[in-house]
């Protein structure tokens, strides 16, 4: 290659990219900057965050004003059945004039039978008692008396205290496998499989609700920009202008990026308004939050499959706007493709960490449309072997590539060439039932005749 | 400096479906020249521009523009503006010209001089922050104007340019597009309902009816093609009721008289025989020829 030639492909790839990123500025500024985008971009996140925060501060003022106010008065306790403090120790307790001890700030005052309780509480020295009768092992009731009802706080603190002291003979390694369940650990005969937990699922199941919701997002709103975008420019002609000023591949790219960069400004902010809630949310319970999902060994392969299934969901709403579907009709096919993604919901979190090496698991963490879940549930709940990750991306990515070559050639055939605008009954007519219509027609003719 | 003309269409052809919408099309344009494309609705005449423009490729034939096949540079040198419609109606009227001439290799700051300044011809200077959506049809089909121009073309196509427009401003349009034939030499091809403007400012037209190219020259080689046998004479005096060759004498006013002359007559023949007579003063001696609004109504009908 001469340094002439070489010099001429360098001038003619900066001119293209030139008008590319014009392209994709217009578009993005022209998205970005209007009022409708503003409002919705930072208003969305006041509205996920702020309503419910206003309505749990609303309910929160309600159940404050309709509880009873905390009476400060001690609260009484007759345990009969040596729940709560020993016989030896209520005896201890009792010999040394000992009758009143706190917990949790609650004054306690311990009685050796209920008449000595009700002259205390008729005398207005405790506020309440309770009575562990000595079958209270056996019945499990208690009793509480009182002239008014404790408030809801009162009666929450003496639940934890009985349960606390119900608890208190049991071992750790009992009392832990109590509450987290029995540990499963999967193992196939080729030792792909990893232990398998309620953690692991539960992992699954947010990894799945990031994936969908992200596509949610995307199909929802801000591929809805791209499909109005194109539907537009077709009816309005503006595209006839461009495509004689840019190639038609420049025009395609140039809208598909800038409306990309459009829906990657609106998830970048709502991402991180999400991550500085985690952030203040991980102060106030003293957790580090972020650290467990930035040190994600999988963090970049949930990336490259957010973009790319983000992407192809753009190029499809892009098609819709280039076979000029009317406006109602795009938003239900983007409804029924939000559907479809809620169904594999059931698949995804129940049966895939289940049985995470199935041959339909394998194909459809390589299919291209499913690849973005699956695969990301198949990588939490088991061992997934790079081939089908690498398989996976490639084949992912390579589909969005073909999806732009046919988005070109069908703006080249569909838009450009004015084809009248899609509409079912007409194609299912002219592809299926014309041809029958018109020899029916011919044979009852003939048989007239006849 | 390549001398071939800017535009050279040979023997097109292009079908949708079953419907021909032009048929062995051939016409050229010459440098600097305004070009007229005329045709009845549906004659194929915007189906010839998109294929001139390469928005879709023709059947057969071939397309020459600006010496050679359509490539990046040489659309940056193509100004169009389309019958309706082709701007962003949500954009301001400076912002879209700005953003439309940089697609055609304008700076930003070249593109915004040179909007403002046409802008002020077109008296739409008050308009240039103003949405496109909300200007009169009469005032987008002047930013539509400015759109195709702005980048100062060597073609430019314009697809009926003064729908929408009053006097005043087919006025204005046309001072626009003869400025840029005057400072450039730009080429230009329109295309017209209004066949007057189009006497008055194309130099050839080609008449294109069904998707054929039915006429082509001239406006006056057109006009003379459509010649009629009548002579008109406007003047004083008399004329005789009979004279050699005519066949018919008709005086319309007192000082208009039509002559109809046997066919094959050399109508020099007739003036000399007038002028040998002296009884009557020629102020105006024409031979009568129709004019394009009425040579297309007898193209189209016949």
């Amino acid at each position: 290659m001469t340094y002439q030639s070489l010099t001429s492909y360098f001038s003619f790839l900066t001119a293209y990219l030139s008008q590319l990123g014009r392209i994709f500025w217009h578009e993005y500024w022209e998205h970005v900057s209007r009022r409708g985008y503003l409002i919705f971009t930072f208003g969305f996140p006041l509205f996920i965050v702020g309503l419910p925060s206003a309505a749990g501060g609303i309910i929160g003022l309600a159940i404050y004003f309709a509880l009873p106010t905390t009476d400060l008065r001690p609260l009484g306790v007759v345990d009969q059945a040596a729940l709560l403090v020993s016989s030896d120790e209520q005896a201890t307790l009792h010999e040394q004039g000992i009758l009143i001890t706190t917990r949790d700030d609650i004054p306690i005052i311990f009685f050796r039978s209920i008449q000595e309780a009700a002259a205390a509480l008729n005398m207005g020295y405790i506020q309440a008692y309770y009575h562990l009768a000595p079958d209270y092992w056996t019945t499990g009731e208690a009793t509480l008396t009182y002239h008014q009802s404790p408030n809801e706080m009162t009666r929450l603190f003496f639940t934890r205290w009985v349960n606390s002291a119900l608890k208190r003979d049991i071992s750790e390694d009992i009392l832990h496998r109590l509450t987290s369940g029995p540990h499963f650990a999967h193992k196939d005969l080729v030792g792909q499989s990893r232990d398998f937990s309620m953690v692991n699922i539960m992992q699954g199941f947010i990894v799945y609700m990031i994936i969908y919701f992200v596509r949610l997002i995307g199909t929802s709103f801000t591929a809805n920009y791209m499909f109005d975008s194109i539907a537009n420019e077709a009816d309005d002609r503006t595209i006839e202008i461009l495509i004689t000023s840019v190639s038609p591949l420049q025009f395609l790219l140039g809208k598909l990026f800038g409306l990309l960069a459009v829906g990657f400004t609106q998830l970048a902010m709502w991402g991180g308004l999400a991550v500085i809630l985690l952030q203040l949310v991980g102060q106030a319970i003293e957790l580090d939050l972020l650290s467990s999902i930035v040190h994600w060994p999988y963090l970049s392969v949930l990336f490259s499959m957010l973009l790319g299934a983000y992407i192809m969901d753009h190029i499809l709403a892009a098609a819709l706007g280039l076979l000029k579907v009317s406006g109602g009709a795009g938003m239900q096919l983007f409804s029924m493709m939000n559907m479809v993604s809620g169904f594999g919901l059931i698949y995804a979190t129940y049966f895939i960490p289940r049985n995470p090496h199935t041959m339909l698991a394998i194909a459809s963490s390589i299919f291209p449309l499913t690849s973005p879940m699956v695969l990301m549930i198949r990588l939490v709940v088991s061992e997934v072997p790079t081939w089908q990750i690498i398989l996976a991306q490639l084949l992912l990515w390579l589909t969005n590539l073909l999806a732009i070559f046919f988005l070109f050639r069908l703006l080249k055939s569909n838009l450009v060439a004015y084809k009248p605008p899609f509409i079912l009954r007409t194609w299912l007519w002219s592809k299926l039932l014309s041809l029958p219509y018109t020899r029916l027609k011919q044979l009852w003719s003939m048989r007239r005749g006849i | 400096m390549n001398n071939s003309p800017p535009v050279i269409i040979k023997n097109l052809r292009k079908t949708f479906g079953p419907k021909i919408a032009v048929s062995q099309v051939s016409f050229e344009v010459r440098s600097g020249e305004v070009f007229g494309l005329l045709g009845p609705n549906g004659a194929g005449k915007t189906t010839t521009i998109r294929m001139l423009l390469d928005i879709f490729k023709p059947d057969a034939g071939t397309i020459e523009v600006l010496g050679g096949s359509m490539t990046s540079a040489r659309r940056d040198r193509i100004g169009y503006m389309p019958e309706e419609r082709g701007l962003y109606p949500y954009m301001k009227v400076l912002d879209c010209l700005i953003y439309l001439g940089s697609l055609k290799g304008l700076s930003r700051a070249e593109a915004k001089q040179r909007a403002l300044s046409y802008l002020e011809k077109l008296e739409l200077l008050d308009q240039q922050k103003v949405k496109i959506e909300t200007l009169s049809r009469g005032m987008t089909q002047k930013v539509q104007v400015i759109a195709a121009v702005l980048h100062q073309p060597d073609l430019l196509i314009i697809d009926e340019p003064f729908a929408n427009l009053d006097p005043v401003n087919t006025q204005l349009v046309r001072q626009i597009i003869f400025e840029l034939r005057a400072q450039i030499g730009t080429s230009i091809i329109m295309t017209s309902h209004q066949l007057n403007l189009v006497e008055a400012m194309c130099d050839r037209i080609a008449l294109i009816h069904h998707g054929e190219v039915v006429l082509q020259g001239t406006v006056a080689e057109v006009r003379r093609q459509f010649a009629t046998n009548v002579i008109h004479l406007h003047g004083l005096g008399q004329l005789p009721t009979q004279l050699p060759f005519v066949s018919h004498i008709e005086s319309r006013t007192a000082s208009d008289w039509y002559l109809t002359i046997e066919p094959g007559t050399d109508p020099h023949l007739i003036l000399q025989v007038i002028l040998d007579r002296a009884t009557f003063t020629i102020n105006r001696f024409e031979v009568s020829m129709p004019t394009l609004d009425e040579i297309f109504v007898q193209v189209v009908r016949s």
